[in-house]
């Protein structure tokens, strides 16, 4: 490993608990100086790190610092554009390290630059501001949150939001900005594109409701393996509408951006935002069909207020 | 190979068919059982009717089978039916099976394991089964459970309920369909029926859409009921296999194989 010139980070005091930092940055010169002073820290410390960023930003941490066994580099293919998948993801992998009984450290960057609408921006930084609440009881570690300042969608201020704590050359310090009462600031839901269809449902109607997205999804291409996935992920939401959100539920579908979109309405309230983020297992009683509704969508969007109900947006990317 | 399809009417029923008929308010048994009849005649089909529905004494008195005579076993009656009608020069068998709620406890449980055994019988002797449920006289869960057994659907409510369990072979039985949570409970019931007869359950899952997670806890849940029995799914999609792996299912306390 060379030695780059790294920010004068002041030794943290031991802490107990999670630690979740940002560290903006400008350019990959900056981002080396931070993530690798980061894992030398670390090393230091005999502690393991877990390196999830884009495939580029992997590449240049790889060639100052290979593979070895206390610094892991995790593909991140199959989550890093899905929001949703991210929580169950960091579950794993630093449950492969505390079992090994070590100290965890993890470095995460979701790969902004290539977020391409609104929602799924959005629901990436939702998982930022998740993630100090599905770790706030668990094991310790600590997670540098890398973001890119150069950026041309840089939003420095609603990250900050997400993280207790900022990582700067002079040292980490308090975010002003966060705080850990209030809830996730989410713009308002679009409104559904012209021409959107329409169909309420009950009791029964799971088939009836399947054959309506079918409809849609014929007409934008969306078929095979897909289309068994949205169905299945549509049939679970619409299930919890009829078992907890008064019994009915309304769907709209439309296209908009190349995604299907499926949106659900209903009556119901989800009180927990982290129903659906973690791996059930089989030994456990229900709880499994939001986890797998985020892990067959691409985009999820959930707003559950006990005034207002519950809306759930579905996103599929269209082929082509 | 059997497939599963809905009819117009009794005229497209063929040899093999297990036939699920909904009657209607207006539908008048006793007309329903002479065209029934009336086609075996034309056929050259021995015509066997079940059910206290038409009575003894009845025109049809010769091809009453009485349930209550049958000691307990429709089964057996009606494969010694289906045996007689070779040796007398008969095509094949035909059987209507006006079929009554009964009472007491475990009936759905008795209603279950007779038409999977009809199913398994006229898959294998090649006979043709009209159940006939007069809707009105049942109520609509168990209705349900029992559509889902038979491949073949006709009458007041002809469209094919969301999956179908039907006889496949001689070792195994077909699913087709989405198993969602409209149909979780029955497909459970389902599958406990058929794991109290046989260590190990075969389903061939070609036609399977998928299980939701209602259906893979049904599923789970079925094959851990009993000890030491295992359900096989085979040729499975990859949505199958992977709601599966995903909702923690595909571990070794779970006695299901999954195979595409």
């Amino acid at each position: 490993m060379s030695s780059p010139s790294r920010p004068a980070v002041p030794s943290p005091e031991p802490r107990t608990g999670y630690r979740h930092e940002l560290y903006p940055y400008s350019g990959p010169d900056e981002f080396l100086e931070g993530t690798l002073g980061f894992i030398q820290d670390a090393l230091d410390g005999d502690e393991a790190v877990v390196v999830a960023v884009p495939h580029r930003k992997a590449a240049l941490l790889r060639a100052e610092l290979p593979e070895h066994k206390a610094v892991r580099y995790v593909d991140t293919t199959g989550v890093a554009r899905h929001p949703g998948r991210l929580i169950g993801a960091w579950q794993e992998w630093i449950r492969e390290h505390t079992s090994q009984g070590r100290p965890v450290r993890g470095i995460g960057e979701s790969p902004w630059e290539e977020a391409r609408s609104r929602p799924e921006v959005e629901q990436l930084r939702y998982h930022e501001w998740l993630l100090n609440k599905a770790f706030a009881d668990g094991p310790a570690w600590w997670l540098l949150c890398p973001y890119d300042t150069a950026g041309e969608s840089a939003a420095v201020r609603e990250m900050a939001r997400c993280h207790p704590e900022i990582r700067t050359a002079d040292g980490t310090s308090p975010s002003q900005d966060y705080d850990p009462q209030a809830p996730f600031a989410f713009a308002p839901l679009t409104h559904p594109c012209d021409p959107y269809d329409e169909f309420v449902y009950t009791q029964g109607d799971l088939s009836a409701l399947r054959e309506k997205i079918a409809a849609c999804a014929q007409q934008h291409g969306l078929n095979g393996r897909r289309l068994r996935e949205l169905h299945l992920a549509a049939t679970e939401v619409a299930s919890n509408s009829i078992r907890h959100g008064g019994g009915r539920g309304v769907l709209r579908t439309w296209s908009e951006d190349h995604r299907m979109v499926c949106e659900f309405r209903d009556a119901g309230y989800i009180d927990d935002p982290l129903l659906g983020r973690s791996r059930p297992d089989h030994s456990q009683v229900g709880g499994r069909g939001l986890w797998l509704v985020h892990q067959l969508c691409d985009i999820v969007e959930i707003r559950s207020t006990p005034e207002a109900g519950t809306t759930v947006r579905l996103h599929t990317h269209l082929p082509g | 190979m059997r497939a599963a399809h809905t009819l117009a009417t009794l005229d497209e029923i063929g040899s093999g068919d297990h036939v699920c008929q909904l009657l209607g308010p207006a539908d008048d048994v006793m007309d329903r059982s002479r065209a029934f009849v009336a086609d075996g005649a034309l056929f050259g089909d021995k015509v066997v009717i079940v059910g206290s529905a038409v009575t003894a004494g009845s025109e049809f008195a010769p091809m009453v089978l009485d349930p209550s005579r049958t000691g307990g076993s429709l089964l057996a009656a009606v494969r010694r039916e289906a045996a007689s009608a070779g040796r007398e020069g008969f095509r094949s068998l035909r059987v209507l099976h006006h079929v009554t709620p009964g009472t007491g406890a475990g009936e759905p449980e008795r209603l279950l394991r007779s038409e999977l055994d009809l199913e398994e019988f006229a898959a294998d002797s090649g006979a043709l089964v009209v159940c006939a449920y007069s809707g009105a006289d049942w109520d609509a869960s168990t209705l349900e459970q029992v559509r889902c057994v038979h491949p073949h659907h006709l009458g007041s409510r002809p469209a094919s309920p969301a999956f179908q369990v039907y006889r496949t072979g001689k070792d195994g039985w077909t699913v087709d369909g989405v198993i969602d949570s409209d149909g979780a409970a029955a497909f459970g019931a389902i599958l406990r029926t058929l794991l109290a007869q046989t260590a190990t359950v075969r389903l061939l899952c070609r036609d399977l859409e998928f299980f939701d997670a209602a259906g893979m806890s049904a599923l789970a849940d079925a094959a851990r009921l009993l000890p030491d029995r295992k359900v096989v799914l085979e040729g499975t999609n990859d949505t199958v296999r992977l709601a599966w792996e995903l909702s923690g299912f595909a571990a070794p306390a779970v006695p299901v194989v999954m195979a595409p």
